[in-house]
């Protein structure tokens, strides 16, 4: 009776050919069959690293820094020891803008990120932590120093803010966000120069 | 001819148009049919009669007659225009069916004639709108936007306040680096919201901190 199955129609196929030399992790032999499963696995598994290698819409257009300050025209010192002092430039653009001036600011966290012709990213100032997120995609390239980016701004896992904006190089999003500790976040979005 | 001929040879011998042999053999049919005799003699009276008032031929005008009468006419249309305001639903301008008409006449030979005109005026550049799009999908939450030189600001009301016992993580980067995209294989989503996809992350990292 070995060897042959019969099937309904008469119809017989013959089993699998064993090789009982060969044993899979479980202790079941490895058939041809089973061989030539693992061969195409193994096969479907390589062509998406080489689709993604070709796609051009993972092509870097920018790059974009994202900073989250916080300012006060209290105690500085209410942001924790890990936050550290602004450099000159950024404090007196920030004391420019009317809304964003105070007396005091500090830098509590950073990111850069690459901007991808057609995918979507993230930025996250503060690794580990979903408080403050920035999601940004490009829309439209307007100039070689400048992109129109959808820009969502994501705080305590909520969408906050969507905008579709005109990024460029020496002049960033401020966004004055929530209150913290007697004073408020700002949230810093720019395009970095391009090296 | 004893058979009626073909429509169009009667066509032609109706407009005295045909040759004489054709024309011959055709009579010699039609004296049988009063009707298209008198056909015949309609379509004569008819040439005889718009032949005494319009000449035979007439050299067409140059565009420029056409865009000068046009362009005469609608100065017309505007100085009367501007008067006609007061003018009641029931009193119609006398010109006022020549307006579409005009405009279409001129449109046409525009584009006729475009190459024989000036030039072409060069477009003006397509500019690109700088004042942000925005969005506040949360209730309560309003977002303005405050034009500046140096910087887009956007001012949020409305935001619930970052508790105070909130700290800093110890991993946040006062210096960032730019990142590399092995490093980030894992953060960046395609298609899918960070906060959807780590909703339940968050919540079991809150759980345990």
């Amino acid at each position: 009776m070995g060897g042959v199955r019969t099937m309904p129609n008469n119809l017989t196929t013959p089993e699998p050919a064993i090789n009982h030399s060969e044993l899979n992790r479980s202790g079941n032999p490895i058939t041809s069959m089973n061989r030539r499963s693992i061969f195409a696995f193994i096969l479907m598994a390589c062509l998406p690293a080489q689709l993604i290698a070709a796609d051009p819409g993972r092509d870097t257009v920018g790059h974009i820094k994202m900073h989250v300050y916080y300012g006060t025209n209290g105690d500085p010192d209410a942001a924790g020891k890990k936050a550290v002092a602004l450099d000159e430039p950024t404090t007196k653009l920030l004391r420019s803008q009317e809304k964003l001036n105070f007396n005091h600011y500090r830098k509590l966290g950073s990111d850069h990120q690459p901007v991808y012709r057609s995918y979507e990213n993230w930025a996250q100032p503060f690794p580990g932590s979903d408080e403050i997120l920035c999601r940004f995609e490009v829309e439209s390239l307007t100039s070689k120093e400048a992109l129109r980016l959808d820009l969502e701004l994501w705080l305590s896992r909520k969408k906050i803010l969507k905008s579709g904006v005109v990024l460029s190089t020496g002049k960033p999003v401020l966004v004055l966000g929530p209150e913290w500790r007697g004073g408020n976040l700002i949230i810093s979005v720019e395009l970095a120069p391009k090296e | 001819m004893n058979t009626k001929p073909d429509e169009e040879l009667l066509a032609l011998w109706v407009e005295d148009e045909l040759d004489e042999a054709s024309a011959a053999s055709v009579e010699e049919w039609a004296i049988s049919q009063p009707e298209w005799v008198e056909l015949r003699e309609q379509a004569r009276w008819s040439k005889s009669l718009l032949g005494s008032n319009l000449p035979a031929e007439e050299e067409v005008p140059h565009a420029e007659f056409f865009n000068a009468r046009i362009s005469r006419e609608i100065r017309i249309e505007q100085e009367r225009s501007a008067p006609a305001a007061s003018v009641s639903k029931g009193q119609r301008m006398p010109w006022a069916w020549l307006m579409p008409a005009t405009a279409a006449a001129g449109i046409a030979l525009g584009f006729m004639l475009g190459h024989d005109g000036s030039p072409a005026q060069d477009l003006a550049p397509a500019t690109v709108s700088l004042s942000p799009v925005l969005y506040t999908p949360e209730k309560g939450v309003d977002a303005e936007y405050v034009a500046s030189n140096d910087a887009t600001v956007i001012l949020l009301a409305g935001v619930d306040a970052i508790p105070d016992d909130w700290e800093i993580p110890e991993t946040a980067m006062l210096e960032p680096e730019p990142s590399r995209m092995a490093d980030n294989g894992e953060r960046h989503r395609h298609r899918h919201g960070w906060g959807q996809d780590n909703a339940k992350q968050s919540d079991n990292s809150r759980a345990r901190h």
